[in-house]
């Protein structure tokens, strides 16, 4: 689907939804939005530990659900008056929560991408790309892997690319496309050898089996969208 | 698939719980610095470059054993084979400098070396001078010319006491770095399993191994290593383990190495005790001067069968730091 498609798409959806349809989110909705995200990586728990039993060490899950726990809880206690301080503290509590290459991978997926939104109060479209693009590069420089190495980014470039067509979009259906193509992402690892972590003393017998990390990269998109989505609805 | 029992609570606290009683049993020379994981040498001498060492909880006793007189001043410990949070490491990383700097000596783990380098860059926007040594001892896991790419495993206990001996002369941060460097190029280790010792969390076995077979070379969880072969006696098996690990370390007639045999977890005392009658036995009929065998658990997979034999190879430097008295919960000289 081409982006002046959508447009028309959504034009006609604004028409018949009014002002309840949301192409922007304040601050209180992105908090929101990750709560929500939060609930379900966590519900994701057992599925991702299993993901990760066929070529890891499969604690992703228990990974990600620890993580997501303490951000549940500090977005819970703490006011934010910028949107880059939401991720920021998302960034860090996964960070301090879990350790390991997924505690600074993620951690850096938020941190990383919070520098797009330096003092900004509303999400959309155009800013997102650029959390995105700023995420990935940050990913790449700090752990070294590039696209195709059965990583997390294999979930997230695909994202990038697809950001710099869909800026002008609302930001539910820029997040709706984020899903789809990452997700494609994932299908795509399961033809990929690992280039890194535990899997790569797997060698060919990883293959078949999608990434955890990029399971969890996608799974945060469709969740963002699945927040919009329904709020649209109600 | 049949389950082993494992005395825990919860598998949530495995690491909170395990670290408290470790604690508790060591008050009188170690304690915690703001968090458990955080485990810190309660007399330090002033003027010296701290050693901090850390890892996932998984291979205990190490790191948290190795803290203590002229062993390391610090070990920062992660949640179930999860390298330790960088914010953690920072906090040890202040704990224990005094001005000199900080040398960080961990295993080879993609995990550990982001949270560590990344500790380091923390460490440095605050004045704290580091420097990184990662043990890549696992000869089963990349051949010698790969060195960089192995993973670390056993190996590090040497490594650690080495650093530490040199640290506790009035040696700079880059002196001690370079022992620590070239002590960690002269480490190798091998892991002979018998049989797959069972995660913590649910008894479910890492691995299998049909019953009349070994595997040399084995990863900590199970990885492969050099292939499977059928069980032989212990000496066999120990000379072959020798010869591999004194090729890697492309050891000649004359030179002199210091060993630890380790037991993987389940292998009694007895059998280390046979195995290293023969590393002793052996080792001069290679022409290879034994300076030293330790025997003891050092670094387990949980109840894996099997037991590992590192090896460093010592100049007349090494050997002095290695000789130095010691004192920690693993590690006593």
């Amino acid at each position: 689907m081409n982006w002046q498609f959508i447009m028309i798409f959504q034009h006609i959806h604004l028409a018949t939804n009014g002002e309840k349809m949301k192409t922007v989110l304040d601050i209180n909705d992105v908090v929101r939005m990750m709560k929500y995200v939060s609930r379900q990586i966590i519900n994701w728990q057992d599925l991702l530990n299993e993901a990760d039993r066929l070529i890891g060490d499969g604690d992703h899950g228990t990974s990600m659900a620890r993580g997501f726990e303490a951000v549940l809880e500090v977005l819970d206690t703490e006011a934010f008056s910028t949107l880059d301080s939401v991720f920021l503290t998302i960034g860090n509590t996964i960070l301090s929560a879990v350790g390991g290459s997924a505690g600074v991978i993620f951690c850096t997926l938020f941190r990383s991408g919070s520098k797009a939104l330096i003092g900004k109060e509303t999400l959309d479209s155009v800013c997102m790309a650029e959390f995105l693009e700023k995420a990935m590069e940050a990913i790449m420089k700090r752990g070294g892997a590039k696209p195709g190495d059965k990583t997390m980014l294999d979930a997230l470039y695909p994202a990038v690319i697809r950001s710099a067509e869909m800026k002008q979009a609302p930001l539910g259906e820029f997040l709706k496309e984020m899903a789809v193509v990452s997700d494609q992402g994932v299908e795509n690892t399961k033809l990929m050898k690992a280039a890194f972590g535990r899997a790569k003393t797997y060698k060919e017998g990883a293959v078949g089996f999608a990434d955890p990390g990029a399971i969890t990269t996608s799974l945060i998109f469709k969740y963002m969208e699945e927040f919009i989505a329904s709020e649209v609805a109600t | 698939m049949s389950r082993e029992k494992k005395f825990i609570n919860d598998p949530k606290k495995i690491s909170s719980e395990a670290l408290a009683g470790y604690l508790f049993a060591t008050s009188d020379y170690l304690h915690a610095e703001g968090s458990n994981h955080v485990i810190v040498a309660n007399e330090f001498s002033p003027d010296k470059v701290g050693i901090l060492i850390g890892g996932g909880i998984a291979a205990e006793p190490l790191f948290m054993g190795y803290v203590g007189r002229n062993m390391a001043d610090c070990a920062v410990i992660g949640n179930i084979n999860a390298a330790p949070a960088p914010d953690l490491i920072l906090k040890g990383t202040q704990a224990i400098n005094r001005g000199k700097g900080v040398l960080y000596i961990y295993n080879n783990y993609p995990g550990d070396i982001l949270c560590f380098d990344m500790a380091a860059e923390l460490a440095e926007e605050e004045g704290i001078e580091t420097r990184t040594v990662r043990n890549c001892d696992d000869v089963g896991s990349a051949p010698s010319d790969k060195r960089p790419e192995r993973r670390g495993i056993v190996g590090a206990i040497q490594i650690i006491k080495v650093a530490a001996g040199a640290a506790s002369t009035s040696m700079d941060l880059d002196g001690v770095f370079q022992v620590a460097r070239r002590a960690g190029e002269q480490t190798s280790t091998l892991i002979v399993a018998a049989k797959s010792g069972s995660y913590l969390e649910n008894g479910e076995m890492m691995f299998n191994l049909a019953d009349d077979e070994i595997e040399i070379g084995v990863g900590f969880h199970g990885e492969p290593g050099l292939g499977r072969q059928n069980m032989k006696s212990a000496d066999e098996i120990v000379d072959v383990v020798l010869d591999t690990l004194l090729e890697d370390l492309h050891c000649k007639s004359g030179d002199r190495v210091a060993v630890l045999v380790n037991s993987m977890g389940a292998t009694s005392i007895t059998e280390l005790f046979i195995i290293n009658n023969r590393v002793t036995q052996t080792l001069p009929e290679r022409g290879i001067e034994l300076h030293r065998s330790d025997i003891g658990f050092f670094y387990t997979s949980q109840n894996m069968s099997g037991f590992s034999i590192s090896m460093m190879k010592l100049d007349d430097e090494l050997a002095v730091y290695y000789d130095l008295p010691a004192y920690s919960f693993s590690y006593k000289r």
